[in-house]
């Protein structure tokens, strides 16, 4: 029991990252119909930004939370910005050519981040500073680490804060708007130029925040990290159906639970594997995802 | 008559250039011979693949980005045939001189490394193309990978060592004869009435289905074509390098050959020949920018696909049209 | 006569939504066949029934000797069945020759391996499909206009080619999905001879969703009404015109 606590826990810590990385997936899915290739690349790019953020702040605020913070919101806006700088010079170009063509676009604007990332941050991987020293908690026999609860409660504030914000403001119903039927939303007298900037600035945002919880939890960072972890958060967006915020998040944590599980009671090797066996069963038994809307193409 | 007479050129022909390279770059008055071989060699393996892969991603629409894995496939088990099954079979064709029991043995690999990678095609495409354009792209990603990682965990074929002592049995001239049998199978099937029936498909496929198009079966087939002469690549590649290594087809490769399929315009024969000849020889002529080379692909992938996505020769009308192609 | 199509208790939901519900009829060998109703009736459903696009929950669709409800479009099509579409879907970067030629496909192919080895049966298949094509652009004015792409063709155009790409299925009974949709007068007229000639030149039956009335009153021999989903007449033209159930339909009951 103990044990599966343990599991339990950790499971839950790694889906939340995964969350919160599949959040933008099914944002910009949703507006744009486009796999954001380049997602995962953003979300290093929030690890490496936090990076140097800290290098930047060094003594000037003596770690703990206070620092933790200013990183996590520094390398946020950052991303932000990239993620609307991707959108408007690469996929605003091609947004009313053809899917293929954005999806073609979105693999380019993903291996010239990871390729620039080489070049500038080094294709070595840096250590990511230990802001919040690492302290054990013991609750019945489960270990817990401040860390680890840190990352939780980041990660379930956030994805409140944005369902709030998609639920209650102007702004998220516009979103939801454009989401549902762009030239309609157009019509309505949103500008769906913006909306689409705001909702890469989210989920830009929202995988930076990915990036720096997962850094406190595993220091090492390097410029392809976001690859696995891009892919298997498009995963859990499939998983949880793309489109969905609540499935996102649903994925998400029963993505990071299945890997937990597999490498505590099975075979550690086969655990990036599994991520991949579960979007092949999914796509062929529940294509639309256990939360999604199936689509009928009007004939 | 004239087909047989046309074979029969072909042939003489290959031999011949085989011949003149191997007496100016090999053996011959060339510096850097060897080298130049190599280019030329590896330039006529991406064009199989980049004219292979171009059947199902331009002339049937259907997006995959795992060709790595088929070729990585076509690669592992004809080098297995080699490594393992060469020496018994070299012992029956010994009364054979050597280049003769060289092709007759390659031959053999090949035909084993096709057969694999048209079989593991086959049970990929079965699921998964009857998914909608960008989920396929993603779930052939993931099992181009999931033949990597499988193929990195055996260990009879060096695991992450990677496999070593296969002989080198490819040749320009057996090279050359891939190339021409991609070229003119994918011809040959682009202009005939299958080649219509992918046409639609990409087209419009719910219009296809209605005119009566097996669109499943058809797509499955196109994949299988294209899966087997990746394989057919690999083959030719592992008794090329000698060494094959898991890294060598990550989806870095699959991207690669979609690169050089965009550049020179997807759907293009043409095209994707050409944009796998300059994809090849390029870096090498820059060789010195060698870590900005993925920055410049990269680059020039994204502004082909925004300022002329049908590439250098397509004519790709399909590509700049419709949200929801 | 026995019927070509006999639609037997027919019904399709969407949800809580009945889009058909309970419809039967049966169209004859050669008749000019109409499908009416106001908007939201359940035409496009019904159509789409018949064509394979959906499966339906409750009732028979047979052609001929055999049923056909809930196969998938391209066996329909193989069983005699062609349709066009009313939002036209034409393989719009194919050529105009090659559209049609692409629905031939599917009676007048040969092997995969004979067009490999480009074999005799080969080129005989393929001769065949281009006479046959070209036929078929003949006879809806279209020959001069072969080798353009299909979507630089002006809309009626557009129109006649997803016919000819219908006929080269070479089908027993033709579905047309408001031909008439976007046409001047001038053009229905024209619209309304071809479907005619059509009918008499390949001995089909042609049903046909239309919402011009004057083309449906003006063409079709026989007419089912839908309302909601369900049957709510049918009979000849004139028969259907004075019927108080159809009026009210059109014109609103409340």
């Amino acid at each position: 029991m103990t044990a599966f606590l343990q599991q339990l826990l950790n499971g839950l810590s790694l889906g939340s990252i995964y969350a919160l990385v599949a959040l933008g997936y099914t944002m910009v899915y949703g507006v744009l119909r486009l796999i954001n290739f380049a997602h995962g690349d953003v979300y290093m790019l929030g690890a490496f930004a936090g990076y140097y953020a800290s290098k930047l702040l060094h003594g000037r605020l003596n770690g703990g939370l206070p620092e933790a913070a200013v990183i996590l919101v520094v390398s946020m806006i950052a991303c932000a910005l990239v993620g609307m700088l991707i959108e408007r010079l690469a996929y605003r170009p091609v947004r009313r050519a053809s899917r293929l063509t954005l999806l073609i676009v979105a693999i380019g604007v993903s291996l010239l981040i990871e390729n620039l990332a080489q070049i500038f941050f080094g294709a070595d991987p840096k250590f990511f500073p230990q802001i919040l020293p690492e302290r054990m908690f013991e609750w019945r026999g489960v270990l817990f680490t401040n860390q680890q609860i840190l990352v939780l409660a980041t990660a379930v504030l956030l994805m409140a804060a944005l369902t709030l914000f998609i639920r209650r403001t102007r702004t998220g119903k516009a979103m939801r708007a454009v989401a549902h039927n762009p030239d309609a939303a157009r019509l309505m007298g949103i500008n769906v130029n913006s909306i689409i900037s705001l909702t890469f600035a989210l989920g830009s945002a929202l995988a930076a925040a990915g990036g720096i919880l997962v850094s406190l939890n595993q220091p090492s960072i390097d410029p392809l990290m976001g690859l696995m972890t891009g892919i298997k958060a498009f995963v859990a967006a499939v998983l949880g159906g793309i489109g969905s915020i609540p499935g996102a998040v649903l994925g998400g944590l029963i993505l990071g639970l299945a890997e937990t599980f597999v490498a505590g009671y099975g075979s550690s090797t086969y655990r990036d594997a599994i991520a991949f066996f579960i979007l092949i069963i999914i796509l062929l038994c529940k294509p639309e995802g256990l939360l999604g809307k199936g689509q009928v193409e009007k004939v | 008559m004239k087909k047989i007479l046309l074979v029969l050129a072909v042939l003489g022909g290959m031999g011949l250039l085989q011949w003149a390279l191997t007496a100016f770059l090999l053996d011959g008055p060339v510096r850097q011979g060897p080298y130049y071989y190599q280019i030329l060699m590896l330039a006529g393996i991406n064009v199989i693949l980049a004219v292979s892969l171009n059947l199902t991603n331009g002339i049937t629409g259907q997006f995959s980005i795992g060709h790595a894995g088929f070729f990585a496939i076509g690669a592992y088990v004809a080098a297995s045939v080699s490594v393992y099954a060469g020496p018994t079979l070299q012992g029956s064709l010994a009364g054979l001189p050597s280049f003769a029991a060289d092709s007759v043995l390659l031959l053999v690999a090949s035909a084993a490394g096709v057969a694999a990678a048209a079989a593991a095609g086959w049970l990929v495409g079965m699921p998964s193309l009857r998914l909608r354009g960008d989920y396929l792209a993603i779930v052939t990603l993931g099992f181009g990978e999931i033949i990597r990682v499988l193929i990195l965990n055996i260990d009879a074929v060096g695991g992450a060592r990677g496999f070593t002592g296969i002989p080198r049995y490819s040749n320009f001239f057996w090279v050359g004869l891939g190339v021409v049998a991609a070229i003119s199978t994918v011809r040959h099937i682009v202009r005939s009435s299958h080649g219509r029936a992918l046409l639609s498909i990409r087209e419009d496929e719910i219009a296809a289905q209605a005119m009566g198009v097996a669109v499943t079966r058809h797509k499955v087939t196109a994949f299988v074509i294209g899966a087997a002469f990746a394989g057919l690549a690999g083959s030719l590649f592992g008794h090329f390098t000698m060494y094959l290594h898991t890294n060598s087809f990550t989806f870095v490769k699959s991207f690669e050959i979609i690169i050089m399929i965009a550049l020179g315009g997807l759907g293009s024969l043409a095209g994707a020949a050409l944009g796998a000849v300059v994809l090849t020889v390029l870096p090498e002529l820059f060789r010195g920018f060698a870590e900005y080379r993925m920055v410049i692909y990269a680059l020039a992938l994204i502004l082909i696909m925004i300022y002329r996505p049908q590439g250098l020769l397509g004519k790709g009308r399909f590509l700049g049209r419709g949200k929801d192609k | 006569m026995t019927a070509l199509l006999r639609i037997e208790n027919l019904t399709r939901r969407f949800g809580g939504l009945t889009a058909v519900k309970n419809v039967s009829f049966s169209v004859k060998p050669g008749q000019l066949f109409g499908l009416i109703g106001p908007n939201g009736a359940g035409k496009t459903t019904l159509f789409n029934l018949v064509t394979g696009v959906y499966a339906p929950d409750e009732g028979a669709i047979v052609l001929g000797e055999s049923s056909i409800g809930g196969l998938p479009p391209h066996r329909i099509t193989e069983n005699g069945i062609a349709r066009t579409f009313q939002n036209i879907r034409l393989f719009a970067s194919l050529s105009v020759l090659d559209n049609v030629k692409a629905a031939c496909h599917m009676r007048q192919s040969s092997s995969l391996f004979s067009g490999l080895f480009r074999t005799r049966a080969f080129h005989a298949a393929e001769e065949g499909i281009d006479s046959f094509s070209r036929r078929l652009l003949e006879l809806l004015h279209l020959d001069g206009l072969a080798a353009e792409e299909a979507a630089n063709l002006p809309y009626g155009h557009q129109r006649r080619l997803e016919i000819a790409r219908a006929l080269a299925t070479q089908p027993r009974l033709l579905l047309l999905d408001e031909p008439a949709a976007g046409m001047n007068p001038q053009e229905s007229q024209e619209l309304m001879h071809l479907i005619r000639r059509l009918r008499d030149e390949f001995h089909l039956t042609i049903l046909l969703v239309e919402h011009n009335m004057k083309v449906v009153m003006g063409v079709c021999e026989r007419i089912h009404v839908m309302d909601h989903g369900e049957s709510i007449a049918e009979g000849s033209p004139e028969q259907v015109r004075r019927d108080p159930k159809v009026i009210e339909a059109y014109l609103g009951g409340e």
